[in-house]
């Protein structure tokens, strides 16, 4: 190993710390979140000082000092904490928040590479103010909270039990420099090895010996203190070269079983021997509720265990199960396999294409064959990016609590769908946009608690953060029982911003939408948090950026309810290919709700580039997409033409094509900035023949063809005529 | 078998671990040849051993019990005595002793 691999490794290894330490800030966090509400929460201090530890540790590990020594004060104040010498307060939590704050703001460094004065300098005082709390609490507070903790340490060290560990050696143990002995004598630390068992029977004879390969394999028995994860940590780097069974003291006979069934599988004498062996050491095999047949012995005991003899490995180790659950892979990789799927998905399209015109059945059903496969892989692709949205919201409690702190507002903050799950970079994206809500919630909806009082609602205000996929979307919910946003108000403002006409009658959903104009705040004051009038245009842009909608509903006095709606994905989607004006266009296919014949009120007309039709009785608007693109070759009037008919959220809408081509997998290519201008495209894919098709974005297109830019009329007319949108010409 | 068939060997040096495990495994084979009867080991300068040389004496007990003769650990030093204890494995030492 050279000098250059060892500089790699370490750099490798040290983007895997940051990351490390990113997570367990946000454990931490979290944990001291909890800690405010619940300070009687052992396993939840525990949970904290282990993060703080894992921190501080790693951080060790690359000499990064400052790190070090200011978690090291973090980390004493909450062993203060976890021993009972002292009690959480008020003060204490705030102050590990901060602290939390400032290792973050340390770790930073290390990934930056700063340095700055006002870090270090914070550093230090705020270890003196960690140190005081550490010190004033201490004197008065003995009495009261020690008893309690020493009577926990008591009961736990009671629970002093002989575990079993079961340990099989792989024949590269000792070449990787695992030395069985070692192993066993490190465990001797952890507790007191009261019955070992040495297997010799794999060790050849020295003609057939390998001397380097490792043949051993033990069975122990161990009287310890150490909890299950303490005793794996000691083989946590052998798990390649190692298969280790730890099997806790309360571990009953159903799981020595299939710790048996695991080690001999069907082999009959081994699974006499292994049983001779754990009997001479004392463990119990025998299950008084169970059928004879499985007591009685090992022979007969191997039919009972031997079929889930592949599944109860992970069970066994939870620790070995939990690694196997999650494999970190670096984004970019990902995003490589991703783009590879899409230009799979694109070949894929060209061979269906090529069998077509071949004509011959077995291509065409292989081919067939080939596509559902690579549909199922993309699925499975997308889905690796996919995470829950959950992790994301959890970040907002902090800034509930800090607002709560600061305005002195009491607010209860409820997640529920966090499971949802969401592309990663769309997760990523969508972060700084609900902080927004969320703060306009906290700072202008929820009121104090006098106010609320006064207008006979709860004192504690509710900020809720809600996620769930709706037909191929995903939609997150922020909704505050606060004073809601006043028509009125924001009407006046409007006027008076000159965004509206003084006579303008605008329906609710319209006023509202109001609010996401450039500059628009009807805060009286503006406060640290927000109403500044940078926001919600800003908020907008970026949901509509990721291909999403944004909409806000309000009763004055009640509540404001803020709706995203997001694409699942921005990589691929179902499509439903057309033909308009001999350019291909795709529409996603959720959306795609039925294809009829174009009806006559739209052939009326044909110069009209949108109007309205009746379906079933139903008035819809319809946009001709020929004349909308300004297609150069516009089809004979006497022509077949299709009209497809699309929802989105709560709008229908009619499309009128000129072809239908039916489903159509497609990639979407983002398109160059100079396209940008072009209305209600999303972007574009390149078709199994090489072809370039448009995907709509149906929101564009909602918004440039049916809603007048500005003015007072919910309905769309029936003539347009004096909003043409900018025709877009294709290449 | 007389005790002229039998061999003492002591080969090992201060260190047996898996460094010198191969080298070590010729010596055994070697000393097996040489003689048909049983092999005696004096292990006293061993300070330093590690689960290769505890594989190493397994292994030379079974090529001797597959030739009816038996591996005698004359001497030990702590470490093998140490690690031998760690194993559960005295056995290698309490069977010689007893048959001296």
């Amino acid at each position: 190993m050279n000098n250059l691999d060892d500089a790699e490794i370490i750099a490798a290894a040290r983007v895997g710390f940051l990351d490390e330490a990113a997570d367990m800030l946000q454990q931490f966090e979290q944990a001291l979140l909890v800690m405010e509400s619940t300070p009687e929460d052992a396993e939840n201090l525990n949970a904290a000082f282990r993060a703080a530890h894992t921190i501080k540790g790693t951080a060790g590990l690359f000499g990064c000092d400052a790190v070090v020594s200011f978690t090291h004060e973090v980390e004493t104040l909450l062993e203060a904490l976890r021993s009972g010498q002292l009690a959480v307060t008020e003060d204490i939590s705030a102050a590990l928040l901060e602290g939390r704050d400032q290792m973050q703001a340390l770790i930073d460094e290390v990934r930056t590479g700063a340095a700055e004065a006002s870090v270090s300098q914070r550093s230090v005082t705020l270890g003196e103010q960690l140190r005081r709390l550490h010190g004033a609490g201490r004197a008065p507070e003995p009495p009261r909270a020690a008893p309690a903790a020493s009577a926990a340490t008591a009961s736990a060290a009671a629970t002093a039990g002989l575990w079993h560990l079961s340990l099989r050696f792989g024949a590269d143990a000792l070449r990787n420099g695992l030395d069985p002995l070692a192993f066993l004598r490190y465990l001797g630390k952890l507790g007191t090895i009261t019955a070992r068992h040495t297997f010799t029977d794999q060790v050849p004879a020295l003609a057939a010996l390998d001397a380097e390969a490792c043949y051993l394999g033990f069975e122990l028995r161990m009287s310890s203190e150490a909890s299950q994860s303490e005793i794996e940590a000691v083989f946590e780097f052998a798990a390649d070269d190692c298969s280790v069974r730890v099997l806790p003291p309360e571990a009953g006979p159903k799981a020595y079983r299939q710790l048996l069934a695991e080690r001999c599988g069907d082999d009959e004498d081994s699974l006499a021997a292994l049983t001779t062996i754990w009997q001479a050491q004392g463990v119990d095999l025998t299950e008084p509720a169970e059928p004879p047949a499985v007591a009685a012995g090992a022979a007969p005991a191997a039919p009972a265990t031997r079929a889930p003899a592949g599944t109860p490995e992970r069970r066994a180790s939870p620790r070995g199960g939990e690694e196997a659950r999650f494999v970190k892979v670096r984004a970019d990789k990902l995003d490589h396999l991703i783009d590879l799927i899409g230009e799979l998905v694109i070949a894929g399209s060209g061979a269906q294409m090529v069998a077509n015109q071949e004509g011959s059945s077995a291509f065409l059903e292989a081919t067939q064959r080939v596509a559902d496969l690579v549909q199922a892989t993309r699925d499975g692709a997308l889905a690796l990016r996919m995470v829950p949205v959950g992790e994301t919201f959890s970040r907002f409690q902090r800034v509930v609590r800090d607002t709560c702190k600061q305005l002195g507002k009491e607010i209860e903050f409820v997640v529920t769908g966090g499971d949802t799950e969401l592309d990663k970079s769309m997760v990523e994206t969508i972060a700084d946009p609900l902080m927004h809500l969320v703060r306009n919630s906290l700072d202008h909806g929820i009121e104090v608690p006098a106010e609320r009082l006064a207008a006979g609602k709860p004192a504690v205000g509710r900020l809720g953060l809600n996620a769930y996929h709706e037909g191929g979307s995903i939609v997150i919910e922020v909704t505050d029982d606060g004073r809601g946003l006043r028509r009125e108000r924001i009407l006046a403002k409007a006027i008076e911003r000159g965004l509206i006409e003084a006579d303008a009658t605008l329906s609710d959903a319209e006023v509202w939408q109001l609010i996401f104009a450039p500059g628009f705040s009807t805060a009286d004051k503006v406060t640290d948090l927000s109403g500044r009038g940078v926001g919600m245009d800003v908020v907008k842009r970026n949901i509509e950026a990721l291909r999403g909608q944004i909409q806000l509903s309000s009763h004055e006095g009640r509540g404001t309810t803020t709706l995203i709606r997001l694409p699942l994905t921005l990589a691929m989607i179902d499509g439903f290919l057309t033909m308009v004006g001999g350019v291909h266009y795709v529409l996603p296919l959720a959306i795609v709700s039925e294809c009829i014949d174009v009806p006559p009120e739209c052939r009326a007309d044909p110069e009209r580039t949108c109007g309205t039709f009746d379906l079933r009785g139903e008035v819809l608007p319809y946009v001709d997409l020929a004349r909308f693109y300004g297609a150069a070759a516009v089809p004979p009037a006497g022509s077949r033409r299709s009209l497809v008919v699309v929802r989105d959220g709560t709008v229908r809408l009619g499309l009128v094509v000129d072809r239908l081509l039916g489903e159509h997998q497609t990639v979407i290519k983002p398109l160059a900035g100079i396209f940008r201008h072009l209305k209600a495209l999303a972007g574009s894919t390149i078709l199994g023949s090489g072809d370039v098709a448009l995907v709509l974005d149906l929101q564009g297109l909602v918004a440039a063809a049916i809603r007048p830019p500005r003015g007072g009329h919910a309905h769309p007319r029936p003539t347009a005529s004096h909003h043409q949108p900018t025709p877009a010409r294709q290449a | 078998m007389s005790d002229s068939d039998t061999a003492i060997l002591a080969p090992f040096g201060h260190e047996m671990t898996i460094g010198g495990a191969a080298a070590c495994r010729e010596a055994l084979i070697d000393a097996l040849c040489a003689t048909d009867g049983d092999l005696r080991l004096d292990l006293s300068d061993v300070a330093e051993v590690d689960s290769s040389a505890i594989q190493l004496l397994l292994s030379a007990r079974r090529s001797m019990a597959e030739r009816g003769a038996a591996l005698h650990i004359v001497a030990t030093s702590p470490a093998v005595q140490a690690a031998l204890a760690v194993f559960g494995l005295e056995d290698l030492l309490a069977d010689t002793t007893h048959k001296e």
